[in-house]
């Protein structure tokens, strides 16, 4: 048995809880169904199903996070690091086992719920039950990863757990929305059309496999042991192509949606990894030894995943513009996109000038505090003194991406990389 | 890199933002050894043990341990190495036994293997009767065997530890010195990190001086089973004129010290050579009262290194 499954398994499953979760949850439908006035199971299956998501999904992502968190507060992370236990094994037993007492009671719930509200309730049971499940492995998964990664970078630290949290919240909200409403209509997706209970629960079912993975590559690094990033590019092109088929398809080609989404997708993923993930001075300075010794395979596994999304976003954008020339030049949006890139490369500069102080504190609630200036109380000063173009200048966004816009851009990444750099030499 | 060293680090450089902490350390440890890794605070100490453990990746430089590339298999060079950090944790829920039982299980030893490995570290650290405990219930001497049972259950040829006797009383560190003492015994390489030399000298036949991130000396304890060259104190009756002549005739010994009446020798070789010796300072005559072989502790070895290589960088 996996050996870290059955340490979770030691700590989580006592005699008390497991015999006491089932009588309660079994004293509670019998109160639901005696005071249910004739609407019996199916009041029983709706609140069985809410019991499901609260239980399994919040507060197994809650277990999830805790998984990694209390293991290093409790120092204890690093001797669990010191085992033989390889990455995979980490992770599906760290997943399975910190959430098993969230996975008995929801399960119990789940199976209520089944067996109450099937013929019951005028929704796809089984197939809610399946994208509740789904959806547990997704949130699951995804808290255990942020949590792991807050771990690296902020050993000991509770603050970064409230991203985690955020996460969690936005999706059992989603998934009770989406519960009440999944079973009516339809889906368009890449030009054909899907029962929305279907869709959501396939959409569901590979995000969470994603979100596993993930998970695995992310305890690989935390572990040392050594990967490339193929993963990360792999992933966001399915993100690309999946959010792509949502478009409408009359504005241009498909290549061209695909690119343009591809550079939001993979802007968005930069600014998450530059948050979330260890960067800083010394990540860079193992990588620069790699380059230097041209140690091309070490250089890769040392790399950190920001970059490789920013360099995917301006072949993306790359391919906008290239798309945009095939389509007769009327997109604007060609335009905007290397624009929106060169704010990223400006922000991920702002980022380490302050990571490459000597001793670097804070580095992302500084950082979040000038792009709060950048992005909003500077050019709204400028508003309010009548400077809008140059106000304009300081904001991504805009009507119009020709003319001074994609310059001033390019002035402020240049001068942000140039200060960047003039700190890294300080070093 | 020797590929018959127990550890064998080479080059190693690690950097926090602007501080060299390590820097092109290359060292070997020769198995069955045990290694007193000495220097002051901020010396690079635990960071070298954490490199060498796997858990912190070096700028450069490469480690291996028993013929295990760290960088590239740190999961499998775990199976050679124990490791027993400075602030370390328990599973304070567990009991000692369950403890123990997960950490032989993560470490691959057998499922059918496993009891019988816990009652014999439990044994060997004398916590036989603790196993039932829960960890959080433990005294601190406890704790620190039940963390150290954890690094041992797998019987690693390598050890490694960081202060292992902090907030120990004298009682459990000397039972700590004794438990070290049995494991060099059984052939186990240990690196042992501490402040309190005393305590490194009742079993280290090694010192490893770091300073400012750099290997000041790395050499065998003068007495230690594993060292050809071993000092030797001689006193006389009355004083002896010519003794540094007569020492300086002889191949392989060296006078370190001479007071009259007594002196300091330091002699490269085995016991025949240093029974050689002996037969010589009789047939010349001199009236030898003492001739004893001395081993200088591992604090006088200490500031005698640091002394040589003058003041922190």
């Amino acid at each position: 048995m996996n050996p870290e499954l059955r340490r979770n398994l030691w700590l989580e499953l006592s005699a008390h809880r497991l015999l006491a979760t089932p009588a309660l949850i079994g004293l509670v439908s019998m109160l639901i169904l005696v005071n249910s006035d004739g609407r019996g199971y199916a009041a029983l299956a709706t609140v069985a199903g809410f019991a499901c998501l609260v239980l399994l999904t919040a507060w197994g992502s809650k277990m999830a996070a805790d998984g990694i968190g209390d293991e290093a507060r409790n120092r204890t992370w690093d001797a669990q690091r010191l085992t033989s236990i390889g990455p995979w094994q980490m992770t599906w037993g760290k997943l399975a086992g910190a959430t098993a007492f969230a996975w008995y009671g929801g399960g119990l719930c789940l199976l209520v719920f089944i067996a109450a509200g099937v013929g019951q309730l005028p929704m796809p049971v089984l197939r809610l039950a399946g994208l509740i499940v789904a959806g547990s492995v997704l949130c699951h998964a995804v808290a255990f990863t942020g949590s792991l990664m807050a771990a690296q970078r902020n050993p000991g630290t509770r603050s970064s757990n409230a991203l985690v949290w955020m996460f969690v919240l936005l999706s059992v909200a989603s998934s009770a929305r989406r519960w009440l409403a999944v079973d009516q209509g339809t889906v368009a997706w890449w030009g054909a059309s899907y029962a929305t209970v279907n869709f959501v629960l396939v959409s569901a079912v590979a995000f969470a496999a994603w979100a596993v993975f993930g998970a695995y590559r992310s305890m690989c690094s935390a572990l040392h042991v050594p990967t490339t990033p193929w993963a990360l590019v792999v992933f966001l092109c399915f993100v690309t192509v999946y959010l792509a088929g949502f478009t409408s398809l009359s504005n241009g080609s498909a290549a061209g949606l695909v690119a343009i989404m591809g550079v939001g997708v993979s802007l968005a993923a930069c600014y998450g990894l530059l948050f979330m993930e260890q960067t800083g001075a010394m990540t860079l300075r193992r990588l620069q030894m790699r380059l230097n010794r041209r140690q091309w395979t070490r250089a890769l596994q040392e790399l950190p995943g920001w970059p490789v999304a920013l360099l995917l976003a301006l072949l993306f954008a790359i391919g906008t513009r290239l798309a945009s020339i095939r389509d007769g030049g009327t997109w604007a949006i060609a335009d905007a996109a290397f624009v929106f890139w060169l704010f990223a490369v400006r922000d991920a500069a702002l980022m380490h000038c302050f990571a490459f102080a000597r001793q670097p504190r804070r580095v992302v609630a500084t950082t979040v505090l000038y792009l709060a200036l950048l992005y909003g109380l500077l050019p709204w000063l400028l508003k309010a003194f009548g400077a809008h173009a140059l106000a304009d200048l300081l904001l991504p966004f805009s009507v119009e991406y020709t003319g001074p816009k994609p310059a001033a851009a390019a002035v402020q990444a240049v001068v942000a990389v140039s200060i960047a750099a003039w700190r890294w030499r300080r070093l | 890199m020797n590929s018959s060293s127990a550890i064998a680090v080479h080059k190693l450089s690690f950097e926090y933002p602007g501080v060299k902490a390590l820097s092109e350390v290359s060292f070997s440890i020769e198995p069955a050894s045990v290694t007193a890794l000495v220097g002051p605070n901020g010396a690079g100490k635990s960071t070298l043990l954490r490199c060498i453990a796997g858990l912190d990746r070096p700028l450069l430089g490469s480690i291996e341990l028993a013929g295990v590339d760290v960088l590239e298999q740190p999961r499998l060079a775990h199976r050679r190495l124990g490791y027993l950090a400075d602030f370390y944790g328990l599973y304070d829920a567990l009991s000692v036994r369950r403890a123990l039982s997960y950490m032989a299980a993560a470490h691959d030893v057998a499922e059918r293997d496993i009891a019988g490995t816990v009652e014999r570290t439990a044994k060997r650290l004398e916590i036989d009767e603790l196993l039932e405990r829960r960890c959080g219930e433990l005294s601190r001497g406890q704790r620190q065997r039940v963390a150290l049972g954890q690094a041992l259950v797998h019987a690693p040829p390598v050890l490694l530890l960081d202060e292992p006797a902090a907030g120990l009383d004298p009682e459990a560190r000397h039972a700590l010195a004794r438990l070290f003492t049995r494991l060099h015994d059984e052939g186990m390489t240990l690196l042992v990190s501490s402040h309190i030399l005393a305590e490194l000298d009742e079993y280290s036949s090694h010192m490893l001086v770091l300073r400012g991130g750099q290997l000041i000396e790395h050499r065998a304890l003068a007495g230690g089973a594993a060292e050809p060259v071993r000092r030797l104190r001689l006193g006389f009756v009355s004083p002896v004129p010519d003794l540094t002549a007569v020492i300086a005739g002889m191949n392989g010994v060296r006078m370190l010290e001479n007071a009259g009446q007594n002196a300091l020798l330091e002699l490269t070789g085995n016991d025949r050579v240093q029974a050689e010796v002996l037969r010589m300072l009789v047939e010349r005559g001199l009236p030898v009262t003492r001739f004893s072989e001395e081993r200088e502790n591992l604090h006088a070895s200490y500031l005698r290194t640091v002394g040589t290589h003058g003041a922190a960088p």
